[in-house]
């Protein structure tokens, strides 16, 4: 690059120069070399994930050549299609109407769901070039890939029962590969006429809300399905935590502080185990006040608490707030799963399907794979550990707590089935001074080699044991019968 | 059949460009006069092969007839710059000339793609510009106050700057544009040349410790106006390029370090006392989350990368027109966009290979002023591609300047084939020195 000429006069001087002109140069071209590895680095990255943005207007620009692919459930059943009457005029068709219709999304008035994140999959097309190039001069669109998702039918419409007029979400997930079986959320609306009932839609945002997906989006209260992270906590922090022993008299604290048991229940001498079966609050209560905030705030981050889960879907974040100047009250509230915490229902699966899982969270997912309009596979997406959220021996302990849940405490709704199933109940209060609670169910179930878990939450209902694991023995029943 | 058509010229745009931009590499390691000039004559053909295709695929497009005749208006004025600048610069490097033409003729095209009608303008202003330029050494060997002149520069310069605060304009968020007798040019543009003018003829006077202040300050002035004109593109180049010239005027590594040093600091006050440097470093970091304010151009300029990939959605098949202003400032992300990420690499790379050119000559030179004063033109160039660039693909924070030669902008291409032309000419007159003297 250097080219160098020793001339005659002030050979030194010049030199000299030049050298400084040489590592300038040098400078120079680090600092292009970086910014190509740069650019590089962007395209070599998930671009598509640009496409899919909805700022993004050339999605437009692809519909013009191809035809957009369809959304697939696990079996090959249309969740959503699109149709060119004889006047080659397009519209996108949803077969099951609002069965699907947050996981799957819409692609008017706002993409969203898998619409939205898989758009662009949809407009790709992969059919061989000569065939491509014939329809090309023929003037034909191409057809795009379709997107074969995880989702099962008859889960999603057990669940969709298992709620039924109320408002409510429920996930179901496979353990084992993070596979989503199912996601509902209530009330919905129908897709194909979302142009119609858009105002009407848009008039409803307060306690109806039929736009917005309630699995990844609803913020709620844990209520008693939080006893499992603070047990968790506990069994981290005790040398001895099968030793816990507590006397529950039905409350706990003084004056405006005092806290009770649900429905002023004594539950008298309680182990750790119990008092999760039983979800006794008292008992809770009292462990909460000894634990570490510090630690007890690391723990919910590395359950993604504060953060966002890596998914397809837009999600809220799910809130552990507690600090150490907290009060008494407000430690002892947080650790039944009152005080400040909030969680999204998609959040609140994960230790559940960790603890199954022998204490490692998989990432969840949709997308199966994707497939060209002929049936061949272009994409595969494999499971994925997200993180090992606890030990082995931690999520045996967790198990076994869930299993004594069903067997003698809350959920006993679930025992003597054909599968074995664990979970944990909640009732949380969302009102000050109000019966009115939420009514949770997080929890799994295994037969052979099948692992599933769920998370249920059926809004203003009542109790958990009452509204919530009833839907959950709907979801078990359908998946292992 | 159209779509075929586009999508297989892109692949050919690619090799042709691909070519090219070998040869501009290749030509520092052949040795041989003869060689060199075929490898040249190469670079010509691939020029013309690659704006004929373009022409064509635009018409195809548009079926335009105006593209025709602008396509055939551009390749007579081609050659002809071909011919005069062989012929008034004996000597000149071929490989800057080519260049200098490639990189137009891309612009031209370019803007004929994305505002066909401001097409006219660019190329009447690039025409004559180029015309004018014609006779830049006769200029640099007839009159010899240039290196006499010193402080003169920069109350030229600072003056000129000062004018847009007198009869200034805003365009883009930035008050930088000056409106004079209905013809609207931008007074940093040209300034940049006098300033490395400035800077060079006084250091190669002195270079003592006060000569040195002094400069500083008055450098400091021009960078201090330029913010305030919220200019924040040239003031960082009229920075670095003094801080350049200073390390190759006085050899001394400690100037560059203090400057960078002293540089950082006033970024970063510049970030909390004004609010328009803010903006833009937000916008950078994340542009998703003010996406429909501040970060509305680089998003789509990153839309406009993404969906353009490796090779490019070929001519007219993209939508770069998504990006505000995208024929001026950020016609590299829609270069990228239809003809692909390697044309816009191999683009950057023809830079490049223009800027270790230029380097050459400044090294060559034997006159401490020309020394000097071609160094910090090419170090202007440069960085002025480097930040251009960086911005639109958010490697740095988007300073909102122009891709020499290519942006549309008649002041921005006037002054690049001024710098071009200025370098040329004194590296003619070196070598008429060196022959003579190697002669003997």
């Amino acid at each position: 690059m250097r080219v160098n000429e020793n001339n005659e006069a002030n050979v030194n001087d010049n030199n000299k120069r030049n050298r400084e002109m040489t590592v300038v140069t040098y400078l120079v071209l680090i600092l292009f070399l970086v910014m190509i590895g740069y650019i590089a680095k962007f395209l070599l990255g998930n671009t598509n994930e640009l496409l899919s943005n909805n700022k993004n207007m050339r999605q437009n620009l692809l519909e013009k050549t191809i035809t957009k692919g369809s959304i697939l459930a696990n079996d090959g059943k249309v969740l959503a299609k699109t149709e060119t009457n004889g006047k080659g005029k397009e519209s996108r068709v949803y077969p099951y109407d609002g069965l699907f219709a947050h996981v799957v999304g819409r692609t008017k008035n706002g993409k969203t769901g898998l619409e939205r994140s898989e758009s662009y999959t949809m407009l790709t097309t992969n059919v061989n070039p000569l065939y491509s190039m014939v329809n090309e001069i023929k003037g034909v669109k191409n057809p795009g890939n379709h997107v074969v998702t995880t989702l099962d039918v008859s889960l999603q419409k057990a669940a969709s029962a298992g709620i039924g007029d109320r408002k409510g979400a429920v996930i179901v997930m496979e353990a084992d590969t993070g596979k989503i079986l199912a996601m509902v959320s209530k009330p919905t609306y129908n897709p194909n006429q979302i142009m119609a009932d858009w105002n009407r839609l848009l008039k409803d945002k307060g306690e109806e809300s039929a736009l917005y997906n309630r699995v990844t989006q609803g913020l709620y209260p844990p209520g008693s399905t939080f006893k499992l992270v603070t047990a968790l906590e506990f069994m981290r922090e005790q040398e001895n935590p099968e030793k816990f022993r507590y006397q529950c008299t039905g409350s706990i604290g003084t004056g405006p502080d005092k806290l009770h048991c649900y429905n002023r229940k004594v539950h008298g001498e309680v182990s750790l185990e119990s008092a999760v079966a039983l979800s006794c609050n008292t008992a809770f209560a009292k462990i909460g006040t000894g634990l570490d905030i510090k630690k007890w705030s690391n723990l919910c981050q590395s359950l993604y608490f504060g953060k966002k889960i890596p998914f397809e879907l837009d999600q809220s974040v799910s809130r552990f707030e507690l600090s150490e100047s907290d009060s008494a009250a407000m430690i002892r509230q947080t650790a039944f799963g009152q005080g400040n915490t909030l969680v999204t229902p998609l959040q609140n699966i994960l230790l559940t399907a960790a603890a199954c899982n022998n204490g490692t969270v998989m990432k969840p997912y949709l997308v199966d794979h994707v497939e060209d309009s002929s049936g061949n596979i272009i994409k595969e997406n494999k499971p994925q550990s997200l993180s090992e959220v606890i030990t082995k021996k931690e999520s045996k302990k967790l198990m076994q707590m869930m299993e004594a849940t069903v067997s003698y405490g809350t959920a006993s709704a679930l025992k003597g089935r054909s599968y074995r199933a664990g979970g944990k109940t909640g009732s949380a209060e969302f009102k000050l001074k109000s019966s009115d609670s939420h009514a949770w169910f997080v929890g799994f179930a295994e037969k052979g080699k099948k692992k599933i878990a769920v998370s249920i939450i059926v809004e203003a209902a009542g109790t958990g044991s009452e509204y919530a694991v009833p839907v959950a023995r709907d979801i078990f029943d359908a998946y292992f019968d | 059949m159209e779509n075929l058509i586009i999508q297989i010229s892109k692949y050919v745009l690619m090799i042709l460009f691909t070519i090219y931009t070998f040869y501009c590499f290749r030509v520092f390691a052949v040795k041989n006069k003869n060689r060199q000039n075929r490898i040249f004559r190469g670079q010509r053909t691939l020029t013309l092969l690659i704006h004929l295709l373009c022409t064509a695929l635009l018409f195809m497009n548009t079926k335009n007839v105006s593209v025709l005749i602008l396509g055939a208006l551009q390749i007579v004025f081609y050659l002809v710059c071909v011919k005069l600048y062989q012929m008034f610069y004996k000597g000149l490097s071929k490989l800057i000339l080519n260049n200098m033409m490639m990189c137009m003729m891309i612009g031209f095209i370019m803007l004929e793609r994305l505002a066909i009608e401001q097409t006219v303008k660019q190329f009447v202003l690039a025409a004559a510009a180029a015309g004018i330029c014609l006779f830049v050494p006769l200029f640099i060997h007839r009159f010899t106050f240039w290196e006499r002149l010193g402080w003169q520069y920069a109350a030229a310069g600072i003056l000129l700057l000062l004018l847009v605060f007198v009869i200034g304009q805003e365009k883009y968020g930035a008050a930088n544009w000056v409106e004079f007798g209905g013809v609207g040019f931008q007074p940093s543009e040209f300034v940049k040349i006098i300033y490395v003018f400035f800077i060079a003829a006084v250091l190669s006077k002195s270079r003592s410790f006060k000569e040195i202040l002094m400069i500083t300050g008055v450098a400091g002035i021009h960078v201090i106006i330029l913010v305030l004109e919220k200019d924040l593109g040239a003031a960082l180049i009229f920075f670095v390029t003094y801080l350049m010239m200073l390390y190759i005027g006085t050899e001394k590594l400690a100037y560059l370090l203090v400057g960078f040093g002293g540089g950082t600091a006033a970024a970063v006050g510049a970030y909390h006392v004004f609010s328009h440097v803010r903006v833009r470093v937000v916008a950078w970091r994340d542009p998703w989350s003010v996406i429909d304010a501040e970060g509305y151009q680089i998003a789509q300029s990153l839309f406009a990368l993404g969906n353009g990939g490796w090779d490019g959605t070929g001519l007219n098949r993209g939508l770069p027109e998504s990006i505000p202003v995208v024929e001026s400032d950020f016609v590299f992300a829609a270069i990228s966009e239809e003809l692909g990420a390697i044309f816009a690499i191999c683009l950057i790379l023809v830079y490049l290979s223009s800027y270790i050119m230029f380097v050459n000559i400044a090294l060559k030179m034997k006159k401490e002023f020309y020394k000097l004063t071609a160094f910090g033109l090419s170090v202007i160039f440069i960085f002025q591609v480097l930040l251009c660039v960086g911005g639109v693909v958010k490697f740095i924070p988007s300073t909102g300047l122009t891709l020499p030669l290519i942006s549309n902008g008649g002041s921005s291409i006037v002054s690049t084939i001024v710098i071009f032309s200025v370098i040329q000419g004194m590296y003619i007159l070196n070598e008429k020195g060196v022959n003579e003297s190697e002669r003997k």
